[in-house]
Order: structure tokens, then C-alpha cells, then sequence
């Protein structure tokens, strides 16, 4: 059996969301098509629209646009006021598919400000509000931190933003909200908000950026006249659909799901602290998602951690997934303003809602007896003078 | 670390999954894989991610292995071992550890052997420490070696095949090492093993034969020049001082070399015999200038149970008649080994000789040319 704690790179479909892709199948066709098979998939698209609308507490008028992930909403976002004049403000802590799009604006002449966080890892609205100006176009600051799980006051952040730059568009990236918190477009007081569908069961290469009522976006790919010609591309109507039927299903019992999650994440910290009293939990006294804990363990090299786990069959990450096996110091405990060799010694667990109260004890024991195994092998056989 | 410590720091509950195989991606440790994995032991796979190609060449298709692509093989064919596989970073330790000294020592006019680094001091410290970090107390590689293990201790044997053999790079190699350390392919020969591969049908079965230094993917002086950074033009000379010719940095020269100098004209084949860093001459002669009567080793490291015991009670001056390896290329030749002491030896040719190149490694086998028995670097 494997037990999987790490549900912030990717939120494996779970019984019931199995249960439903073969209806989704049935709506496969060219939504744009005439006929009734285009018609079918139509309706299976605009149902999962509507579904997802109610689920992120859209308005009626407000427009969602389907993506492939949350990465081409993101760059959408960049793409559309990359042409338009004004500074653009963002965050630090930022996931890649919204600095990297920003960085090379920037490089081409764009005056980008990446406002850092607290030493809690917090966007606070004040930082930010020290950088907007009037002619200030985009504030793009994530709702909740993938690697940390830290949320940001989004709504206090769009309330000083509207004081400051009325004009400016406020985006919201809230990959990891979903499904783990309750997530309001209205309250959220954003005038875009991005989605991914993997993040909550559903598919990899699906996602959503909602437009508020009234702001007008130039579109990122051009081609037919999909999605009211925001997003041009044949919709990738399984994808969509199952996303709409996950959506509706999680939101359905979201607030069992998150005290499920939260006893968890509190549990297993309890314990670790317990078995292990020198680690260290980022982000621990501020508001985080319900799921996700990160832990400085100090002696230990991450990426071995998280290899000693996975033999043990028990999957967690070192903050961002990488594959290349060259792995990066995590950017977000950087800009939290940690040492590098503490960032290297950082692990992120990240619940399911499904996972039994019963698997934490055998969580903590594993880490436990992996951290002690790699502190012996440290202290024997020192890297580079290794002692008999 | 002892094999104690090896032994108490592994649950009794892993001993069924506790061999870590390095993996190129190559076809030689794809079967390693395979052999190890037909016996029933539970494997973790694991590629060393050493150098980015990008720092020394612009082109990373003609890296000749251990590039991503490898890694894809090597993943395919853990996947198809049905073994868990991982890629490891040592790139900062493989940089300081084996490039660093790769380049300073064509810089100071002497031959390194990267791979006899990258064995001791990567393959069989770093890596070693990691398989026990991970819970496992052995790791395995696709070397063409043989270790026998007898009451006295581990030795370490030549591979079957002898066109490939490999033990010569792991001269350096401890008892403590030997002892958890497996080479799953020394029994076979290198077309039984493509064989074995083809038959089972691993992806690998058909790659070509990586390179001598696998992070070097065009010529080694380029190599040197671009990483070390410096490029002195120098003067050729004869023995006598007479300047015959320019060269572009005496990091391009190895002693014994007599392609690639470019100088013609003369009724004899020239040989470098020698090579000046600090006045950026490379020194030409004859084969016959190239013979040493005797040469010296230093660092030198004891491989063989019985040797390690003699030095180890401080016996010292003292012969043996061995067979003595000075090149990765060098069938090995008679010669007379003189232990002055612990770290160093002397050693004096028999009938036949060969050419040395200070830098490389001088290894030392039996009289059968089929155990090794101790190692270390030819001095200058």
C-alpha cells in the first residue's frame, strides 16, 4: 500500500472520482460541432462551467475561460498586460508559471516588483501596498503557497490595492485553494482568479482563469472562436468535464474534508514535534491550508529523505516536484529569507482528505527512523572525509 | 565508515531490499540491474547526475552518457526490473572532487585519471553514503571486476574479459568497500552481456560504447581550456634545447604521446618525454628517451588482505615481483616493486618496458596478471 502525503504536486483520483469518468467520456465531441454529437459535448461544457462558476462563488456575469492548466492561465494573465502600460507588482513566493512569464516582461524593459513575504511566509497587504502606485496595471499574489501552504489576506491585499490603483487588475492565483479551503471569487474581491483541475482529483492539463464582469483580456492563443474567443483551441471537453463533476463533488462536503485534512496535518506535526523536538514548521503560527506542513529537519539532505520515504512507500516532496534530479533550492523559504542549507533540509507533506488518522503514526514513525538513520551515516561518514 | 556500522544502521526489516545500483544508462549496468534482480535481492536504482554539459559544451547530444536521455533508458529499464529508481545530485561534489583535479593536473603538466576519482571518491564514499542513508547496505555497478572473498579478506580480481577489464580504476578501493560493494558483470564477457541484454530486451542492449571520461563530450583540451580558463602558448624543444615548433598549452600533451604534435620533417618518430608547466615547454624525443629504469608511485593504496597486514605492522622495505599496470590501455609488464614505506614505491622494469606518464595511475597485479594487489599515482 502506498500512502500518499503529497497531494499538493498532484491529487491522485480517489473512488468516487473513478466513479464518474466513464459518464465524462460520454460527453467527448467537438463542442463547436452542429450536430448532436457537438451538441452533447457543448452542454457537458457548459454544465461544468456553470458548476465550477457556483463552486468558486462567481457571479452570473463573471466569465470562465477553460485552460490547460494553471500555468497558460497564469501566463494569460502576464501575456494580456504585457501589453498595456503601468508597473506590475507580484510576490516573491510566487509559483514559477507566474515569475518566470513575469521575469522575462521584465527583462524586456517592464518595471516588475516581486514584493517579498514575512518571515512567516505572508504577502501582508501592507508590503504590498508600499509598492503600488496610481499607474500600477497587474497585483498578482497567490491565494495560498503550494510549498508552504501559508494563505495570503487576499481580501485586505485588493481592498489597499483599489484605495491605491483603482485601475490596477488584481490577479489571484488559487491553484491550491481549491479543495482545501473555502474560496470565494466575490469575497476574494479579485479580478482574476486561477484554477487547476489536478490539484482536486480531476486531470492534469486542465485548469480555469475567471474574469470578473467587466474586465477585458486580450486572449494569449489565438485560433477559433472558443470559449467567447478568449482561448483559442478545440476545449479538451473530457478534461473539462470531469473537472466540472470533481468540483461540485468536493465542494459538496468541503468543510468535513478540511477538519479531515487539519486533524491530520495536526497530528502529524504533534507527533513529529514529539519524536523529533529539534525540527522546525514553516508558516505554523499564521493561517495555512488545512493540509500542508513543512518541515525544516535539520542533519538531513531533503531529496534523500524523500527517497529513504518512498522506499518505505510513503510519497512526500522537498517543496516544488522536480525530475531533472538537480533540484533547486526552494525560492519560497528563500525569499521567507532561510539559509540555503536549510532550505535543502526541508520536506513538505501534504494530506488527502481520504487518508485514515491511522496512517499518521506510521508517517511519523518512517521520517523518524529515516532522520536517524541519515544523522548516524552523517556523523560516520562525513561527505568528502569519510571516517573509518 | 566500518562495516559495522554499516551492518547496525540496517534494519533487519530492509535486509531484503538493501543493493543500491548505480545506473549510466549504459548497457553495462542495465545488466547489472538484471543479474541482481533475477536473484530475488530488492534493488533501488540510482543515476548520479555529475555535470551539466552545458558548462563544457554547447552541444548536449553528444554528451556520451549519464546525460538526461540516459537517465530515460536507465529509468526504462528499472521500470521494466520493476525496481524504484531515482536520480541523485552530485554535480557540486563531482565538481570539486573529480573535475577540479582532472583540469589542475593537465595544467601542471601531469595525466590525471578522472574515473579512478570519480570511483573513490564519489562512487564508492558518496554514493556508498547515500545507499545507507536510503536503508541500503550494498551498492553495485557495471564494472568489469570480480571480487573473491577467502578468510583473510576481499580480493580483488581482474574481469573475465580481459579486452574490458576495469579493475585498474579501482585501485583505490577498501576492504570495508570491497566487502559492500557488488560487480554483477566481472563473470562475462562484453558480448555475452549485449547478448543477455538483447535476450531480455532492455532498451540499452544496442547503445554504443560510452567514451573514456564519460563528462567530456568533445576533445579533452578543449575541455581543459575551457574550464581551467587559461591557454599559454609554448615553445616544442628537443632534449638539447632546440626549439622545433609552438603548441597551444601544455595541458594538450601527455607524456608518451606521439599523435597530434603536428611537426614533421624529421627521420624519426617524435615522442613527448616530457612536459615543463612553468616555462609552457613540451620537451620531444625518441621512444628510447621516453625509458626509465626505475620509477617511483606515491599514495599508494593496498588492496590485497595479505599486503595490507604486512604494511599494516609497520613491516616496510621489502620486494616482490608483481605486474605493473601504468596505463588504463597497458597489458601490464614484469617488473620489481621495492616498498619504501606505507605510501610509496619504487618500482624497476624486468625485460620488457613501458612509457609512463606521471599523474596516471601505476596499479600492481600478481604474477598472473589476475589479482590486484595495491595502486597509486606515478610521481614526476
Amino acid at each position: 500500500m502506498i500512502i500518499d502525503c503529497d497531494a499538493n504536486a498532484t491529487y491522485a483520483p480517489d473512488e468516487r472520482i473513478r466513479g464518474v469518468i466513464s459518464s465524462c467520456l460520454e460527453s467527448l465531441g467537438n463542442p463547436s460541432s452542429l450536430h448532436r454529437g457537438g451538441q452533447r459535448a457543448r452542454a457537458a461544457l457548459e454544465e461544468a462551467r456553470a458548476s465550477i462558476k457556483r463552486v468558486i462563488g462567481a457571479g452570473n456575469r463573471d466569465i470562465l475561460v477553460f485552460t490547460s492548466g494553471a500555468t497558460e492561465a497564469n501566463n494569460t494573465v502576464v501575456a494580456a498586460v504585457a501589453g498595456r502600460t503601468g508597473a506590475i507588482v507580484s510576490a516573491s513566493t510566487e509559483h514559477h508559471c507566474v515569475l518566470q512569464p513575469l521575469r522575462r516582461i521584465a527583462l524586456r524593459g517592464r518595471a516588475v516588483t516581486f514584493v517579498s513575504p514575512n518571515g512567516d511566509g505572508v504577502i501582508t497587504a501592507e508590503s504590498v501596498a508600499a509598492v503600488v502606485t496610481p499607474d500600477t496595471a497587474l497585483v498578482s499574489v497567490m491565494a495560498a503557497n503550494n510549498e508552504t501552504g501559508v494563505l495570503n489576506p487576499i481580501p485586505a491585499i485588493v481592498s489597499k490595492v483599489r484605495e491605491i490603483a483603482p485601475r490596477a487588475l488584481i490577479h489571484t492565483d488559487a491553484a491550491q485553494l481549491l479543495g482545501k479551503g473555502s474560496l470565494s471569487m466575490k469575497d476574494l474581491g479579485v479580478d482574476l482568479l486561477t484554477l487547476s483541475a489536478h490539484k482536486i482529483g480531476a486531470l492534469p492539463g486542465t485548469g480555469a482563469l475567471c474574469i470578473r464582469d467587466g474586465v477585458h483580456i486580450e486572449p494569449l492563443l489565438l485560433g477559433g472562436s472558443q470559449e467567447g474567443k478568449l482561448r483559442g483551441g478545440t476545449e479538451n471537453i473530457f478534461g473539462v468535464a470531469l473537472f466540472g463533476a470533481v468540483a461540485e463533488m468536493m465542494t459538496a462536503d468541503l468543510p468535513a474534508r478540511c477538519e479531515r485534512m487539519s486533524a491530520l496535518r495536526d497530528a502529524f506535526e504533534e507527533q513529529l514535534m514529539h519524536a523529533l523536538p529539534d525540527v522546525a514548521i514553516n508558516g505554523r503560527g499564521v493561517a495555512r491550508l488545512p493540509n500542508t506542513s513543512s518541515v525544516f529537519i535539520p542533519g538531513v539532505r531533503a531529496d534523500d529523505l524523500i527517497v529513504a520515504m518512498d522506499l518505505e512507500r510513503i510519497l512526500i516532496s522537498s517543496g516544488a516536484a522536480c525530475t531533472s534530479g538537480k533540484p533547486e533550492p526552494s525560492h519560497v523559504l528563500m525569499a521567507m529569507g532561510q539559509e540555503e542549507e536549510r532550505t535543502r533540509s526541508t520536506i513538505r507533506v501534504s494530506f488527502r482528505a481520504d487518508l485514515s488518522l491511522e496512517m499518521v503514526p506510521r508517517v511519523v514513525r518512517a521520517l523518524t527512523n529515516a532522520v536517524t538513520r541519515m544523522r548516524q551515516v552523517m556523523r560516520n561518514g562525513h561527505r568528502g572525509t569519510y571516517v573509518e | 565508515m566500518s562495516s559495522e556500522v554499516a551492518e547496525k544502521i540496517t534494519p533487519k526489516s530492509m535486509t531484503d531490499r538493501s543493493i543500491v545500483v548505480a545506473m549510466s544508462g549504459g548497457v553495462d549496468s542495465s545488466v547489472a540491474a538484471y543479474l541482481l534482480a533475477k536473484t530475488g535481492a530488492q534493488l533501488v536504482g540510482v543515476s548520479m547526475q555529475v555535470w551539466d554539459y552545458k558548462k563544457s559544451c554547447s552541444d548536449n547530444s553528444k554528451a556520451t552518457c549519464c546525460s538526461p536521455a540516459d537517465f530515460n533508458d536507465a529509468r526504462r529499464v528499472a521500470a521494466k526490473l520493476d525496481m524504484p529508481y531515482y536520480v541523485v545530485d552530485f554535480e557540486a561534489y563531482f565538481e570539486r572532487e573529480v573535475i577540479n583535479r582532472f583540469v589542475e593536473t593537465y595544467q601542471l603538466g601531469m595525466t590525471p585519471n578522472p574515473c579512478i576519482d570519480c570511483n573513490s571518491r564519489v562512487k564508492f564514499r558518496e554514493l556508498r553514503e547515500r545507499a545507507l542513508s536510503f536503508g541500503c547496505s550494498h551498492i553495485a555497478t557495471g564494472h568489469y571486476a570480480r571480487i573473491l572473498e577467502s578468510a583473510d579478506g576481499f580480493h580483488l580480481l581482474r574481469g573475465v574479459d580481459r579486452d574490458k577489464d576495469q579493475s585498474y580504476f579501482l585501485y583505490t578501493c577498501r576492504q570495508d568497500e570491497l566487502g559492500k560493494t557488488i560487480f554483477p558483470i566481472g563473470d562475462y564477457t562484453k558480448s555475452q552481456i549485449r547478448e543477455i541484454a538483447r535476450e531480455v530486451g532492455l532498451v540499452t542492449a544496442d547503445k554504443p560504447e560510452s567514451q573514456d571520461i564519460c563528462f567530456v563530450a568533445g576533445s579533452v583540451q578543449d575541455f581543459v581550456a575551457k574550464i581551467g580558463g587559461r591557454r599559454q602558448r609554448g615553445d616544442f624543444v628537443l632534449k638539447d634545447g632546440t626549439k622545433i615548433g609552438e603548441h597551444e598549452g601544455v595541458h594538450r600533451f601527455t607524456v608518451g604521446q606521439r599523435k597530434g604534435l603536428n611537426i614533421g620533417g624529421l627521420s624519426e618518430p617524435l615522442y613527448v618525454i616530457d612536459l615543463d608547466p612553468s616555462s609552457h615547454r613540451v620537451i620531444l624525443g625518441s621512444r628510447d628517451d621516453l625509458k626509465r629504469e626505475s620509477f617511483t608511485v606515491r599514495e599508494m593504496h593496498w588492496v590485497n588482505p595479505r599486503l595490507i597486514k604486512r604494511i599494516g605492522v609497520g613491516e616496510s622495505s621489502f620486494e616482490l615481483d608483481i605486474i605493473v599496470q601504468v596505463r588504463s590501455r597497458h597489458h601490464g609488464v614484469r617488473a620489481r616493486m621495492k616498498v619504501l614505506d606505507k605510501d610509496t614505491c619504487s618500482f624497476t622494469w624486468h625485460d620488457e618496458w613501458a612509457a609512463i606518464s606521471p599523474g596516471q595511475a601505476a596499479v600492481v597485479y600478481d604474477l598472473q596478471n589476475e589479482e590486484l594487489l595495491a595502486g597509486g599515482r606515478i610521481a614526476k
